[in-house]
């Protein structure tokens, strides 16, 4: 099997590598600008819980901050992930998969749940097929 | 038999002595090749018309091969039978069962026993083995052996060889296009792959073959006899119902192995799979999956899906074919390990050849099964007939076209090569020449009819003649460089031949290699992270979801799909994690997932998306044509 090595020529680069490195930026930036604007609605709540004025958190704000801290971490890796893939790295390539997975879960959760974000779910779809073709799965599959 | 016939026999015996196989069993193997003659004794002969109680032909004792061989007519639909062991009552089948434990007692190392080992379960996934668990319940409502038989058939096969201690081949000897076959039969008096093995089938009879396919060898000197100028060319070992160049190796291939006999010459090794009998060529577990007929619809959608998914979509790995999703199989493992009871030159018991021949009374007479007949809708634990007939009464193909059965027909034997190859040779030279004759010809149509066209298009008075002209010089220059093409090929094809002709090119390795497709291979052990567990979690894993499924509708009802979720998601996580394949799991589990949503999203938007697939197709033509306009 040949080793890629100095001696070898580098991986190509798929053509529509950008493209797939835009959308996972987009999908980033989704994830970041919905945790922050939960996380801001709530804003007066945990100003009042820090200053100890509320001991108990209320259920919905408990969601809600929890919600938006989630979703701005899950965008944060989004945007590790957008560039490693750029980089070609193999277990940048997994773990995109892995992330479309959890957003595909939640989109399937939110549409069962009757308040379905179908941007997500096409953006998901998109992303797991282009990520699953063969192409792209031979230029992951060894480190450049 | 008058003198001779003796005398071919003879000769024929001493040809098949030449190239015996040595057959090596696995440890705890309790049947071998034995004569029909001592089973036939120890069998009735039955007959089953539909609608209708067995009824007795010939009774135990009575039967010999020569009253096997009687023709009786009767029912189409009938169908006749030996049967060789009555299943055994409870006392009977109590006081054996002593026997045997009281003797393992006594005598511990007579009798080695079969280990398991890895267990099949755990090498295959876990669609199959839901399918497995299926198949071993549809064994209560299926016709099948009693459990008992095995049992008794061993202790009436180990009575008859404590009085005479024989193996026994039948062996034919034919001619098919240019090829000597030997043909090595085998008659077992029980197939215990089920009760013995964990395997498919258990039924009464087993018949087994090894062919080796021969060429005279024309530059023996003459101090060897005519019939023993012979030369294996290739061997073909039968597994169960398989047919195909599969089955076939060549005699100097690597897989084939083979030892040297008192005789000074080489013979072919076979590893028997334990209780199945089926034989092969390297010792080791061959996993085989049983495609159930019913399923092979599913299985056919599946392999569409899955063409489509792989060559329209473009998704996942590129594939060979032997890479198809096979999910509705029935695993189950053929152990043949060599480890146990050897046959042949060269070893502690040797055989007992028989002539077999076209003219056998007991083998083309009797159309009939070799033991019981179970009703078994799927036919596996019912016996087989014998070495000629199929259990429909259709003729084997192993037996009427032994060549063709390995799909043979296509090579001619090294005899003939240089024949067959001049022949060919000659062949093409006259297409060449009559192909050169043809071109010179059209090549002069051409140039008539080109200049019939020049003149006439200085004619404007003839512009639709000039029209119908042109159309039919052009169809003529067509057919013209097709006839070069084809010159083309048949010179390159002269060239390859010639090459060949002047031995300056031979036959290169691979070429004993290249028919093979999917050929059988031992199965390599897998492995398994806590190999103990994993293997007792695979064997107990269906069956605690099925015991699981049952209790949450009995007292857990409301969260019934909730419980068979997590079920499952625990089942599947497990599994990964033994095997190390975590990483594909979350893979296969995106893409179920991805596949999910869009469907939801193709439910939601169909229309939507059949007019943005419409209005996107419409902006591509214009697109096109704009640009072809541009150009």
């Amino acid at each position: 099997m040949p080793q890629i090595g100095k001696g070898n020529p580098r991986i190509q680069s798929p053509r529509s590598l950008p493209i797939l490195v835009a959308l996972m930026v987009l999908q980033a930036i989704g994830l970041i600008g919905y945790g922050s604007v939960q996380f801001l609605a709530h804003g007066d709540s945990i100003t009042a819980i820090l200053a100890g004025v509320n001991r108990f958190i209320p259920f919905a704000v408990f969601t809600g901050i929890s919600n938006g801290l989630v979703a701005v971490f899950l965008g944060l890796i989004n945007l590790v992930i957008a560039v490693a893939l750029s980089r070609l790295r193999h277990w940048a390539w997994i773990g995109a998969l892995a992330l479309q997975g959890v957003s595909l879960i939640a989109a399937l959760m939110a549409y069962l749940s009757q308040r379905p974000n179908y941007i997500s779910m096409v953006l998901g779809v998109v992303l797991v097929l282009y990520l699953n073709q063969s192409e792209i799965q031979v230029a992951f599959q060894r480190e450049p | 038999m008058n003198q001779p016939e003796t005398v071919a026999k003879n000769l024929d015996l001493e040809v098949l002595r030449q190239f015996e196989p040595i057959l090596k069993y696995t440890l705890g193997e309790r049947f071998y090749p034995m004569d029909i003659d001592r089973y036939l004794a120890q069998s009735s002969l039955w007959i089953q018309t539909p609608q209708s109680p067995p009824e007795k032909l010939i009774a135990q004792g009575e039967l010999d091969r020569n009253r096997l061989a009687e023709i009786r007519t009767g029912d189409a639909n009938a169908v006749q039978y030996i049967k060789f062991i009555d299943p055994l009552d409870i006392l009977q089948l109590a006081r054996l069962s002593i026997n045997e434990a009281v003797k393992s007692v006594l005598h511990p190392g007579e009798e080695q026993k079969f280990r398991a080992g890895r267990g099949r379960l755990a090498r295959v996934g876990y669609v199959s083995r839901f399918i497995d668990a299926l198949f071993s319940l549809a064994l209560l409502w299926r016709g099948r052996v009693p459990g008992d038989t095995a049992l008794a058939a061993a202790i009436a096969y180990r009575q008859m060889q404590a009085e005479e201690e024989r193996y026994t081949y039948y062996g034919r000897i034919l001619r098919e296009n240019g090829w000597i076959v030997l043909q090595y039969w085998y008659f077992y008096p029980f197939n215990n792959w089920r009760s013995g093995f964990f395997g498919v089938n258990d039924h009464e009879a087993d018949w087994e073959l090894i062919t080796i396919y021969c060429y005279e060898d024309n530059h023996a000197d003459g101090t060897i006899p005519l019939h023993l100028q012979l030369c294996p060319e290739w061997v073909a070992y039968a597994a169960h119902d398989d047919k195909g160049p599969d089955l076939r190796r060549h005699w100097h291939d690597p897989e084939l192995e083979k030892e040297l006999g008192d005789d000074g010459r080489l013979h072919p090794v076979v590893y028997v799979g334990a209780g199945s009998h089926a034989c092969y060529y390297q010792a080791g577990e061959y996993l085989a999956e049983m495609e159930l007929h019913f399923l092979k619809p599913v299985s056919r959608i599946l392999r569409g899906l899955q063409s489509f998914w792989r060559d329209v979509l473009r998704q996942g790995r590129r594939a060979g074919p032997s890479d198809r999703w096979v999910v509705f199989r029935v695993p189950f493992v053929d152990y043949a390990r060599g480890d146990g009871v050897k046959i042949g030159p060269c070893q502690a018991l040797e055989w007992t050849p028989e002539i077999l021949d076209e003219h056998t009374p007991w083998a083309i007479n009797y159309r009939g099964l070799w033991g019981w007949y179970a009703q078994d809708p799927i036919s596996g634990e019912d016996a087989p007939a014998g070495p000629v007939y199929r259990r429909n009464g259709e003729i084997r193909q192993r037996w009427s076209d032994p060549v063709g059965w390995v799909e043979l027909e296509k090579t001619p034997s090294p005899s003939q090569r240089s024949r067959r190859l001049a022949e060919q040779l000659h062949k093409l030279e006259i297409e060449k020449e009559q192909l050169i004759a043809r071109i010179n010809e059209k090549s002069l149509d051409v140039q008539r009819l080109g200049l019939e066209v020049d003149v006439l298009q200085a004619m404007p008075q003839l512009a639709t003649t000039h029209a119908d002209i042109s159309v039919e010089l052009e169809a003529e220059v067509e057919q013209l460089r097709e006839l070069r093409l084809q010159l083309d090929r048949i010179a390159n094809r002269l060239d390859a031949l010639e090459l060949m002709n002047q031995q300056t090119v031979g036959y290169g390795e691979g070429f004993r290699r290249s028919h093979l497709r999917r050929p059988n291979q031992p199965s390599p052990n897998i492995a398994l992270r806590l190999a103990r567990l994993a293997e007792a979690f695979a064997a107990l894993s269906i069956g605690l979801v099925m015991v699981g499924l049952v209790l949450m509708i009995l007292f857990a009802r409301e969260y019934l799909l909730v419980g068979l979720v997590a079920m499952v998601t625990v089942l599947i996580l497990a599994e990964a994690g033994f095997r190390r394949r975590l990483n594909q799991l979350v893979i296969s589990l995106t893409i179920g997932l991805a596949i999910v949503n869009a469907l939801i999203l193709i439910w939601e938007f169909f229309w939507q998306i059949v007019i943005v697939l419409l209005f996107g197709a419409g902006l591509y033509i214009m697109w096109e044509n704009v640009r072809e306009l541009w150009t």
